[in-house]
């Protein structure tokens, strides 16, 4: 085993440690919160509607998210990989400053471009509206989803031998099926990555979101639509977003527990992940 | 039985970046091992991927079996390609990796399973039908991306240093696996590579390549015998190439004055002797018809076939070098004297002892 795989692997375990030992001490602080006295759904955040309107919101906006980053991040990623064109030194600039910037930087600037800016005449002009809206949350997910998932399927592509392809299409295949059936298998645990990354990414949004859409908790049912409320998403936050209001109502146990939740489902994101991951490529 | 050639180039150039191919002619011809030799970066790979459809010639064209290939896709070319560290697809296995072509061109299940057990026979790869490359040794890789470019039988073979990743041992005797199998197949095969004995063990015919150009295209026997510059002789094998001062047709003056008897073209601007063509004399010797020159030795190495000499020439300074028998008592600093003899000497045309 190389020198640099062993530091990885402690690098790795110290990570898991601090992870552990963070999860422990919330989890500890948070036992009231989460069992209260008089069983789990007495008083504590499981028994709200709205904790788990949230959680569910959460959940189902993070996919959705990485599934649209996937669908357009990664055959973007390939073609960021595979031809050096003009537009893509932009295309880098752009995606750095994105992943540089405070998320909450990256919010106002959405405010600023779907609130006045081209983007607003497009609203007007479909008739649909994003900024202040549920689906709006997608929308900021996924541009900062977006940027950190195309930097790791990227990465995956440039490692990958340019001759494999070549390879596929003197056999026979097109341009795409190379891709398909070549690239894209060989690439998979970049993929998978990238994939968990932007989900993670997603899930734990908190700046962007707050600022393009605010939050929902006091609007009335009625504003949200069918799809909303068959779904259970109306009249909730985001659980980052929740978590936070929380806080600033001074109900700190309760964004405690929230914090514990979410962190909870991110671990159990990656846990599943990473044994799925060792399944799909047979070690 | 085709008679034109699979691969033809003629006067092919090319442009990628800062690098230019330059009016390359060239003939596969059909069941025939053809050979590109050159150093690193001399643009070998280039020519390869031109040829698979990378980049399209600025001038000249390319023709495979007869129709020109211009506008048309990697896939559309019918080339067998095995790339550098043979590339074999890692999530399939060997026999998924050899199905790849037939299915992709979609044969019935029925012609792909037949294809891939012949192949499997034909390569003795049976046993790692169902491994993942990873999996493999070196040697086995190479089998697998022979057999994975044979499986849908392309006009010729391209081969892009297919043994340079292995090491010299093993690298012979795969050399002589290659040649057996196409001389089995009656296949044409295009090899690029960098090593000398390589080009030598498999080519029919060798092209010399240097700085974007062919600079010589010949059987191996043409090639060492007659370069057609210095820089040939010097990258096969020969550093015996001396500028000469003057030429007449029945001998020539080198630059230090040595008179060397030899017939050939007075137009000549260098000379080029094999170090194996110079024989080391007995004291009192005198060989008839033969040039005889008197040095001092400068060092002795031993190789494998032979003791490599370097004779410093007195009076002048030209270094000669000699390839001489083992067992043979000689030293540095020995005073000897050696025979050339007239057939020895190749009269070069082209580009003479400057260049290097």
């Amino acid at each position: 085993m190389s020198v640099e795989s062993v530091w990885f692997r402690r690098v790795l375990w110290a990570q898991l440690g601090a992870l552990v030992l963070a999860v422990s001490w919330l989890f500890a602080s948070n036992l009231d919160t989460l069992f209260p006295a008089g069983g789990p759904f007495a008083g504590g955040i499981l028994s709200r509607a709205d904790f788990w309107r949230s959680l569910n919101l959460s959940v189902l906006s993070a996919t959705a998210t990485a599934l649209v980053a996937a669908a357009l991040g990664i055959p973007a990623a390939w073609a960021l990989s595979r031809r050096a064109l003009a537009w893509h030194r932009g295309a880098d600039i752009l995606l750095g400053a994105i992943l540089a910037l405070p998320a909450s930087s990256v919010g106002l600037a959405l405010v600023l471009l779907f609130q006045y800016g081209p983007l607003d005449w497009l609203q007007a002009w479909l008739g649909v509206r994003v900024i202040y809206t549920l689906p709006g949350i997608l929308v900021a997910q996924l541009v900062l989803a977006l940027a950190l998932g195309l930097q790791a399927w990227r990465a995956a592509f440039e490692a990958l031998d340019p001759r494999l392809e070549l390879t596929a299409r003197t056999l026979g295949a097109n341009s795409f099926q190379a891709f398909w059936r070549v690239a894209l298998p060989a690439a998979r645990p970049g993929i998978l990555a990238g994939l968990v990354l932007a989900w993670l990414r997603a899930m734990a949004e908190f700046g962007a979101v707050l600022l393009f859409c605010s939050t929902f908790r006091e609007l009335p049912a009625s504003r949200f639509g069918e799809l909303a409320r068959w779904l259970h998403v109306d009249r909730a936050d985001l659980l980052a977003v929740a978590m936070w209001v929380e806080i600033e109502f001074g109900r700190v146990e309760a964004g405690m527990g929230m914090a514990f939740a979410l962190a909870m489902t991110c671990a159990a994101c990656v846990y599943l992940v990473r044994l799925n991951g060792g399944r799909i490529r047979g070690h | 039985m085709v008679t034109e050639s699979p691969v033809r180039m003629e006067g092919v150039s090319v442009e990628v970046g800062a690098f230019r191919l330059r009016e390359v002619s060239l003939d596969v011809r059909p069941g025939e091992y053809l050979v590109v030799l050159g150093p690193t970066g001399c643009g070998k790979t280039v020519l390869l991927e031109t040829l698979l459809g990378l980049h399209p010639p600025v001038e000249g064209r390319i023709l495979l079996g007869g129709r020109d290939a211009a506008g048309r896709l990697p896939e559309e070319r019918d080339l067998g390609y095995i790339p550098q560290d043979y590339a074999l697809f890692p999530t399939m296995t060997v026999r998924r990796n050899l199905a790849f072509g037939p299915e992709i061109r979609g044969w019935s299940r029925q012609q792909v399973c037949s294809r891939v057990e012949e192949l499997l026979e034909l390569l003795g790869i049976a046993h790692l039908a169902e491994r993942h490359p990873a999996h493999l040794s070196g040697g086995e890789k190479q089998r697998v991306a022979m057999g994975r470019a044979l499986a849908v039988h392309p006009r010729t073979l391209i081969l892009d240093e297919p043994l340079s990743a292995l090491d010299s041992s093993r690298r012979s005797e795969l050399a002589g696996e290659l040649r057996g199998l196409q001389r089995r197949l009656e296949g044409s095969f295009l090899h690029v590579c960098h090593d000398l004995d390589e080009a030598l063990h498999l080519a029919d015919r060798m092209a010399v390549m240097r700085e974007g150009r062919l600079v010589q295209v010949g059987t191996p026997e043409e090639v060492l015998m007659r370069p057609t510059d210095g820089f040939v002789a010097r990258f096969t094998g020969n550093p015996n190439v001396f500028t000469i001062r003057s030429a007449s047709p029945n001998q020539v003056v080198l630059e230090d004055g040595t008179v060397l008897v030899c017939s050939g073209p007075s137009h000549a601007s260098a000379v080029a002797i094999r170090p194996e063509n110079l024989t080391l004399l007995a004291s009192e010797e005198e060989p008839e018809g033969a040039s005889v020159l008197e040095g001092r030795v400068k060092s002795v190495v031993r190789r494998a076939l032979a003791l490599e000499v370097q004779v410093l020439r007195s009076p002048g300074d030209t270094r000669w070098t000699l390839l001489v028998p083992h067992g043979r008592r000689i030293a540095a600093g020995d005073r000897v004297r050696f025979a050339v003899r007239p057939e020895a000497v190749w009269r070069l045309a082209g580009e003479g002892a400057s260049a290097s």
